[in-house]
């Protein structure tokens, strides 16, 4: 069953079209994988899928609702949640208050009390300083492992991902890797935009490669890996 | 930026700001200490007291212009028509009370009526968001601080010109909250309604720092003045919390006016000197920065009260400007100014 689907989405920037009736299925519990070129459209579509920007054209359905144009705290209630490429942490909160927040204002709790969910968040990502460790100190993976707290923190039905592997070296993305497994594997759905391709052919069941705004293959990660579009699409055209 | 830069920045700002801001806020509390020192030295403890009273007040509706600041990005001008909020509806509420409730329960009539004056004027300040500031927040992203600057100026004018047609321009204020006789500490006699108000800026206080610390709602309005992106990811519905941190610094500013109007009378522009206060208190301790502001407070209120004993008290005014000036050249982030970042700007 699908938990998440597009319809002809489109974006426009003026005459710019950023995304271009893309079309996407992504099925509950698979972590699905976005990839292409810089400026093909990944992160807008994200942006149109989590109401951080409004699409021109096309639907979003999240769980069986349109949520076309729904602001980003009403989905992330419904149970869409997402990181970013550069965190985005509460500069000036300890790392259990930050992940506190979305434990308190995320979606429905299910009987959980906040700081215990924020607890548990925390030691799902292995985060490797005290709960009252001040946010300003921390590096980039434990800002990305933070990040990803706090958005399990808001019990998500689905987590978007805008490139988790980006700015760590090839011996921090194991770890991360694990923890995306970790969390599928509860039955979350993972979106993620990536670069990385070992990540993305080690992690990802499907993939979507967007190109210049629209979609030019779409199925199994090994059969979209081995496409000659998708190898053009990033390497150029054979000579 | 890489993500990388940032966090670094982040903590090597901090670092910084605190071993150069450390000689200016020794200095000031020195000079603050000094005044104090010298002040009842040589004109008895009452400018102490005094200080602390009026400082109390201050700290109020200063707090709640930090906070309109630090988490809407909205330099307030218009918050001394709060304190006329507050004046008015305190003073509707307890000459209608006061005469009805009589006897054992005469006590109660003036917390009925700053309570009062605290919820019309959170009121207020709500409607006023919703329909105003909401409106910008969708519509206006450039020249956001300068844009609400300007609209606030507005909403001042139109709410002294507003406050004229409806109720005129007579002073309507009362002797005193409290009729029992002054109490005496450390031989100054204080009477009650100023050690009410000393005692309602306390409660007050204190109230919005445990609100601010441990209540949800606190950690909401310190998460989207920390960082909108993450707080909008946090399921945290942005403008609602914006309309209420905007409710709660009116309805702060409100209760001081109710709080001071056995000294401050309704009239239409009695907001004007605690806005300009207000400023020179937040300016003193960093835009945004509530807790410097309630410190702050109380620094300015003691230069207040000494300058009106030893220089005379149409100089009372004078101070406060004086300071902006010598602030604003010399240390424009405040004496614990930490770089506020922008709710927009992020």
């Amino acid at each position: 069953m699908a938990i998440l689907q597009s319809r002809q989405l489109t974006k426009r920037f003026g005459g710019l079209v950023a995304v271009n009736r893309v079309s996407l299925a992504v099925e509950e519990g698979s972590i699905f994988g976005l990839v292409g070129p810089n400026g093909a459209g990944k992160s807008v579509f994200l942006n149109c899928v989590a109401g951080a920007q409004r699409p021109d054209d096309g639907r979003v359905i999240f769980r069986d609702q349109d949520t076309t144009g729904s602001p980003a705290e009403r989905l992330c209630h419904l149970g869409l949640s997402r990181t970013f490429q550069i965190p985005q942490p509460f500069p000036r909160m300890t790392a259990i208050d930050t992940v506190l927040v979305a434990a308190h204002f995320g979606s429905p709790t299910d009987g959980v009390p906040p700081l215990e969910q924020a607890r548990r968040s925390l030691r799902f990502v292995d985060f490797p300083h005290p709960e009252g460790t001040p946010v300003s100190g921390l590096n980039t993976v434990e800002l990305k492992r933070l990040d990803l707290a706090r958005a399990l923190a808001s019990r998500p039905k689905l987590l978007l991902l805008d490139e988790l592997a980006a700015g760590l070296m090839t011996g921090q993305l194991g770890a991360l890797e694990d923890i995306l497994r970790k969390i599928r594997d509860s039955g979350v759905t993972i979106i993620m935009v990536e670069h990385v391709i070992r990540t993305i052919l080690g992690l990802c069941d499907r993939l979507a490669v967007l190109r210049q705004g629209e979609k030019i293959a779409d199925g199994p990660t090994r059969e979209v890996a081995g496409d000659p579009a998708v190898i053009e699409a990033y390497l150029g055209q054979r000579r | 930026m890489s993500a990388v830069k940032q966090a670094r920045r982040h903590g090597r700002r901090s670092r910084l700001e605190f071993a150069s801001m450390r000689s200016p806020v020794v200095l000031t509390l020195a000079v603050t200490a000094a005044v104090a020192i010298v002040g009842t030295a040589r004109a008895g403890p009452f400018i102490i007291v005094n200080g602390l009273v009026t400082g109390a007040i201050w700290a109020l509706v200063a707090a709640g212009l930090a906070l309109v600041f630090g988490v809407m990005n909205i330099p307030n001008f218009a918050q001394g028509e709060f304190f006329l909020v507050g004046s008015l509806s305190g003073y509707l509420v307890f000459t209608n009370v006061s005469p009805r409730i009589g006897g054992g329960l005469a006590w109660a009539a003036p917390i009925i009526t700053i309570l009062v004056a605290l919820l019309v004027g959170m009121l207020v300040g709500g409607l006023l968001d919703v329909v105003i500031f909401g409106q910008m927040r969708r519509r206006i992203r450039e020249q956001w601080v300068m844009n609400t600057f300007v609209v606030t100026v507005g909403i001042s004018v139109v709410m002294i010109n507003g406050y004229q047609l409806i109720w005129g321009t007579d002073y309507r204020g009362i002797p005193a909250y409290f009729t029992a006789p002054p109490i005496h500490v450390l031989g100054v006699g204080i009477a009650i309604d100023r050690v009410f108000a000393l005692a309602v800026g306390a409660v007050a206080i204190s109230g919005l720092w445990a609100l601010l610390r441990f209540a949800r709602l606190g950690r909401a309005i310190r998460a989207v003045s920390q960082d909108e992106a993450g707080a909008l990811m946090s399921g945290i519905d942005i403008s609602r919390i914006q309309t209420l941190t905007f409710a709660i610094s009116s309805g702060l500013a409100a209760l001081a006016g109710a709080t001071l109007l056995f000294n401050f009378p309704a009239f239409p522009y009695v907001g004007i000197k605690p806005l300009y206060v207000a400023w020179t208190v937040v300016i003193l301790a960093g835009l945004g920065n509530v807790g410097g502001a309630v410190v702050a407070g109380f620094i300015i209120a003691l230069f207040q009260t000494s300058t009106s004993y030893f220089i005379g008290s149409q100089w009372e005014d004078v101070v406060p400007f004086a300071l902006i000036v010598v602030i604003l050249a010399l240390r424009p982030n405040g004496l614990f100014g930490r770089g506020v970042r922008g709710v927009w700007e992020q």
